[in-house]
């Protein structure tokens, strides 16, 4: 019996090691610009494995890479809020709604709390609706499949509104992040135009910008190549329905750059435009975050994201008209990194 | 604070496991088949859940390296233990059947 329990003790640790959490480290492969690579070698000290990069200027731009380049897809989670929130300005400047209106008005969501919650409210994380749902079915289905490495958002348009029919609004009137509120407005806005929300995004937001590498995957098949949570375990993509305004948009960094630079140009950026006061200290627009630059006396406007294996960010420094986009293919924060970047002289 | 907790419990767990072995302070088999699963499963649930980039991995080896001399242990404390060891053998099946049940679901999960 001893010399079974040493074997199996031995099968642990073999088995332990295989599966352990890692460190991963950035790809070898360099991509791009040789002085931001220079600047990824320098200042990058995560884990990471594919990382695409670019600076932004009004009539510039470059891009750097590990593994990947400016045509490398990645999930950019809740960067995605960032486009909703374009739309939102747009669909207002086309008069389809209005800021005040109340997204019941929208969507078939009955005599219930959700539905007396404005598109504003929802904009700025003041809607009181919970992070995600908080029905127990979802939420516990929401839990494993985060456990199990896969997808915790998988529900289509009616199972969101179902979430959002029975979620309260307890806490409304404060900031409060709310993926189920974000995704809740982007098919709102979609259902307003009597369109699907990667239909709605395609017309109005990618198309015009020629953003061709950017998608809203509704299968596999168009989905972003696995990530790696931040041990360096493999995770499912996220492919969303429902919550696709809110977290389920795949870009390059390429494609955000041009997103970008539209902003930098003065192209709807009423959507940036601060509107109510956010957590700690910061301010809020339509998603869009503004936050002092850290190293600078100047504000920056940003959106970052996060699905169970990759970061992002997307920020701009529009007083000196520069702006900065990471992808990175492991959940560990690029946040500060693209600080520093965006920051950088 | 939470990755702190369960940090803690990866390292202090293997170490309260063995001591448990050791000390033959185990009912029986059962019991100690329990001890084990709920060892790997801190084990994998610190894997998946904590936030690698704040805590180096090396954390989770040292887990994992005691945890490994608790199963070894078991060798010299199994003969001497029965399989059940109760007053009320069929309600004490049961509860250690169920646990060990959802064990090895949550582990499915968690691989």
């Amino acid at each position: 019996m001893k010399l079974i329990a040493v074997l199996v003790a031995v099968a642990v640790l073999v088995g332990g090691w295989l599966i352990r959490p890692r460190t991963l480290q950035l790809d070898s492969a360099r991509t791009g610009d040789l002085t931001l690579q220079n600047f990824i070698d320098e200042h990058y000290e995560g884990p990471g494995h594919r990382l695409a990069i670019a600076v932004i200027g009004d009539n510039s731009m470059a891009f750097a890479g590990r593994g990947a380049n400016e045509h490398s897809r990645f999930e950019i989670g809740s960067v995605s809020k960032a486009m909703t929130g374009l739309l939102l300005a747009d669909s207002i400047r086309r008069g389809e709604v209005k800021l005040d209106q109340e997204v019941g008005s929208l969507l078939p969501l009955g005599d219930t709390e959700a539905a007396g919650v404005t598109l504003e409210d929802l904009a700025t994380h003041y809607s009181g609706l919970p992070r995600t749902s908080t029905n127990p079915f979802a939420a516990t289905r929401s839990f494993v499949a985060s456990l199990s490495a896969g997808n915790p958002y998988p529900y289509d348009v009616d199972d969101l509104l179902a979430q959002a029919r029975s979620a309260g609004t307890g806490g409304r009137g404060q900031p409060e992040y709310s993926n189920l509120g974000g995704a809740l407005l982007g098919q709102a806005l979609a259902r307003k135009a009597g369109k699907s929300y990667p239909q709605l995004l395609r017309e109005r937001l990618l198309d015009p910008l020629q953003m061709q590498e950017t998608t809203v995957p509704t299968s596999e098949a168009g989905a972003a190549p696995e990530g790696y949570s931040s041990g360096g375990r493999m995770e499912a993509p996220w492919i969303q329905d429902g919550y696709a305004p809110a977290g389920g948009v795949v870009s390059s960094s390429g494609d955000l750059a041009l997103l970008l630079q539209s902003r930098l140009r003065g192209i709807g950026v009423e959507a940036l435009a601060p509107k109510r006061d956010f957590e700690d200290g910061d301010k809020i627009g339509l998603f869009w975050i503004t936050s002092p630059l850290r190293g600078t006396d100047h504000a920056m406007v940003w959106h970052n994201g996060g699905t169970g294996g990759y970061r992002s960010f997307v920020g701009l420094d529009l007083e000196r008209k520069r702006a900065v986009v990471v992808l990175s293919d492991v959940a560990a924060d690029v946040d500060d990194f693209a600080q520093e970047l965006l920051a950088a002289p | 604070m939470r990755d702190i907790i369960l940090l803690a419990l990866v390292i202090a767990y293997p170490l309260l496991a063995i001591w448990q072995i050791s000390t033959k302070r185990l009912r029986d088999r059962l019991d100690l088949l329990i001890v084990l699963a709920a060892g790997v499963l801190f084990l994998l649930f610190a894997r998946t859940t904590v936030d690698w980039q704040e805590f180096p991995p090396w954390l989770w080896l040292i887990g994992l390296g005691l945890f490994a001399v608790a199963v070894a242990l078991t060798g010299r404390a199994w003969p001497d233990l029965t399989w059940l060891s109760s007053k009320r053998p069929q309600l004490r099946a049961f509860s250690a059947t169920l646990q060990l049940v959802i064990a090895a679901a949550l582990v499915a999960i968690l691989l």
